[in-house]
């Protein structure tokens, strides 16, 4: 339990199955299923309040599912604190809101989690911090506070203090949809670089270029279902689903 | 002359100068007023009152008084007294505060509706009310011979005796100043960053300073120990009064019980503006790195919550300091009730106000200039409307 990589390491990085999550009486998730392979990259889209965030977020616990199955890397999210543990060691997550630690600069952003949580001396930490900020392209904002960056570099310093963690996926919730137009470049340039490294990904986002280029597979998702699942040629061009199509010429229409 | 006028920085130079020049004014024919009428009254004003002896007693003093000694003196005793009341119920009224406070932010409902209760309850009676109601309370517990015992202390109507090392004052304040840096030190060695290779070092480092700082205290004891008398004095019964041990007197403890739970309940809800300011998102960020929601409090929501309550908790801790001038109402010397008995027995009423008035605005003004720095010193750097 306490080793931190006694998951598997065969199998694929995450399967979801028949997910039901209910807030009070209203149903979030409608029986959801979804598999991701170890070095996949999944994006999923649809309108407002699909449940697209509700569906990540009960990845890591954020949100706990009412029903139905998840397991992570061979490891099933119950209960078991330990799980949780181990599954949030390995599941690196991104917000649409950066959520940096304001109170930390950004290198003890970066380093608190790996000494913390893995137990790193602070050297390591250090270095591996430095190292991640550099592949961010923020390497001279180490010694700042997050209130002194912009948001395009705040939504970097998040994805490097999440990397510092060694994560072997990553979960991106909306990581653009906080940021001005000139900046969510900056943020998907990093994303796309991680993804080239074979980083297994599941980003919700509403970056439809982005999902052409990178996207394995593009998840559509409305009313709490999970409506279409397509590699993103044919999602794009040639959907059956008429929400999708509707969906599509919305955000594409423009 | 007219262009001169329509100047606007020549106009609010001349509104300024009409305004101070009022002020000044106003405090001059005040002084002019009294010195004429306490002329007539033939009260000779001035302060070689204070050099005088006083001719009465204190009932709780932490300085050595007698009713030979001067005014000035006796001053001095109502200051530490207020101190002291005020920094042992500013305490107790954060430890109160913080408790009840987090409950009214937990997630249990009954925890919330206690401390809901509580609040309710004890913020909305008048604090002099609490005093009267805590003081009659202490003063109704059985006399010295049929005193409550738990551990050697004593519960009695005269006060609460608790045992004490046998030792002289100036080695009790060493001891505690010893004992307060083993509370510092490991706090200040686990933020020097040199010092702290590792987790485990750390705590290696720390509890090696927290061990040194102990055997300090307990070293300085060791010496300081009265002779021919047992290391421990244990209050006990003697004819009909208690023996021995530190008595804490109905009066102190009830001012102290009273600001305790009347500002405690204050307290409590600056903790709680304070914790339900932290956003959700850092939490939520600290939880998806693998942090344990111990150290998601430790790290993340008490940092970021003691920031926002800071500046409003300096404002109550001012406001308590006041409370303590309830010291008059159940006979407890601190510096009010000093002030007043002064007035009565040397009439120099004005100089008396005065010395008081200038006594609780150093104080106030310390403990706010304590705050305002504590506060800049940890503020957050740069623009925190984002995210």
């Amino acid at each position: 339990m306490i080793s931190g990589n006694s998951t598997q390491t065969a199998g694929p990085a995450l399967r979801i199955e028949n997910l039901d999550k209910y807030y009070g009486t209203f149903r979030a998730l409608r029986s959801v299923n979804l598999s991701v392979e170890r070095g996949e990259k999944i994006v999923v889209c649809g309108p407002s309040g699909s449940g697209k965030s509700t569906m990540i977020r009960c990845i890591n616990r954020l949100e706990q599912h009412n029903a139905g199955r998840i397991t992570v890397l061979g490891t099933e999210l119950n209960d078991d604190v330990g799980n949780i543990d181990e599954i949030r060691r390995e599941v690196g997550m991104v917000f649409q809101h950066f959520n940096l630690f304001p109170h930390m600069t950004v290198l003890e952003n970066c380093m608190l989690s790996p000494m913390i949580v893995r137990r790193k001396p602070r050297a390591d930490a250090e270095a591996t911090a430095r190292r991640y900020l550099e592949k961010v392209r923020i390497p001279e904002q180490a010694m700042k506070f997050p209130g002194q960056l912009s948001g395009g570099q705040q939504q970097r310093v998040a994805i490097a203090r999440a990397l510092c963690m060694q994560p072997q996926i990553m979960l991106f919730d909306e990581p653009t949809s906080a940021l001005d137009p000139e900046m969510i470049s900056e943020v998907l340039d990093v994303m796309v670089t991680l993804a080239s490294e074979g980083m297994t990904m599941i980003c919700v986002t509403h970056e439809m270029g982005f999902a052409r280029r990178v996207a394995d597979r593009v998840v559509f998702m409305d009313g709490g279902e999970i409506v279409e699942e397509a590699p993103p040629e044919e999602f794009f061009t040639a959907s059956r689903n008429e929400r999708t199509r509707q969906f599509l010429s919305q955000v594409l229409g423009h | 002359m007219s262009s001169l006028l329509r100047n606007q920085k020549v106009r609010n130079a001349l509104l300024q100068l009409l305004y101070v020049g009022s002020i000044a004014a106003l405090v001059l024919a005040g002084v002019v007023i009294a010195r004429r009428n306490l002329a007539e009254q033939g009260i000779t004003s001035g302060f070689d009152f204070l050099f005088k002896s006083t001719g009465w007693d204190v009932n709780f003093t932490l300085l050595p008084a007698t009713a030979n000694d001067p005014y000035w003196w006796f001053f001095l005793i109502g200051i530490t007294n207020t101190l002291f009341l005020g920094t042992v119920g500013l305490m107790l009224a954060t430890i109160v505060g913080t408790i009840v406070g987090l409950a009214r932010t937990s997630s249990n409902e009954l925890a919330q509706l206690l401390g809901r209760t509580y609040v309710d309850i004890f913020r909305n009676i008048p604090l002099i009310l609490q005093v009267f109601f805590w003081y009659a309370l202490i003063t109704h517990l059985p006399t010295p011979r049929a005193a409550h015992e738990a551990w050697g202390f004593l519960l009695t109507s005269r006060g609460l005796y608790i045992p004490f090392p046998n030792v002289g004052g100036g080695t009790m304040a060493l001891a505690l100043f010893a004992l307060l840096a083993a509370i510092a030190l490991p706090l200040w060695l686990g933020r020097t960053s040199q010092l702290s290779q590792a987790i485990g070092q750390r705590r290696g480092i720390q509890f090696a300073g927290a061990a040194a700082a102990l055997a300090c205290a307990a070293i300085i004891l060791a010496i300081g120990r009265l002779p021919d008398a047992p290391f421990i004095d244990f209050p006990a019964l003697q004819g009909l009064n208690l023996r021995g041990g530190l008595r804490i007197p109905p009066e102190f403890s009830a001012l102290a019980i009273a600001i305790a739970i009347y500002g405690g309940s204050y307290i409590a809800e600056i903790v709680r503006g304070g914790f339900q300011s932290v956003g959700k998102g850092q939490m939520e960020a600290a939880l998806s790195l693998g942090l344990s929601p111990w150290r998601v409090f430790t790290l993340v929501r008490l940092p970021l919550a003691l920031r926002a309550m800071l500046p409003i908790l300096a404002n109550q801790y001012v406001w308590l300091m006041k409370a303590t001038t309830m010291g008059i109402a159940v006979g407890f010397t601190d510096f009010f009730m000093i002030v007043a008995l002064t007035i009565n027995h040397s009439g120099q009423t004005l100089e008396v106000i005065g010395i008081l008035m200038a006594g609780f605005l150093a104080i106030n003004l310390s403990l706010a200039a304590l705050f305002n720095r504590l506060n800049k010193a940890i503020a957050l750097k740069g623009n925190q409307l984002r995210g």
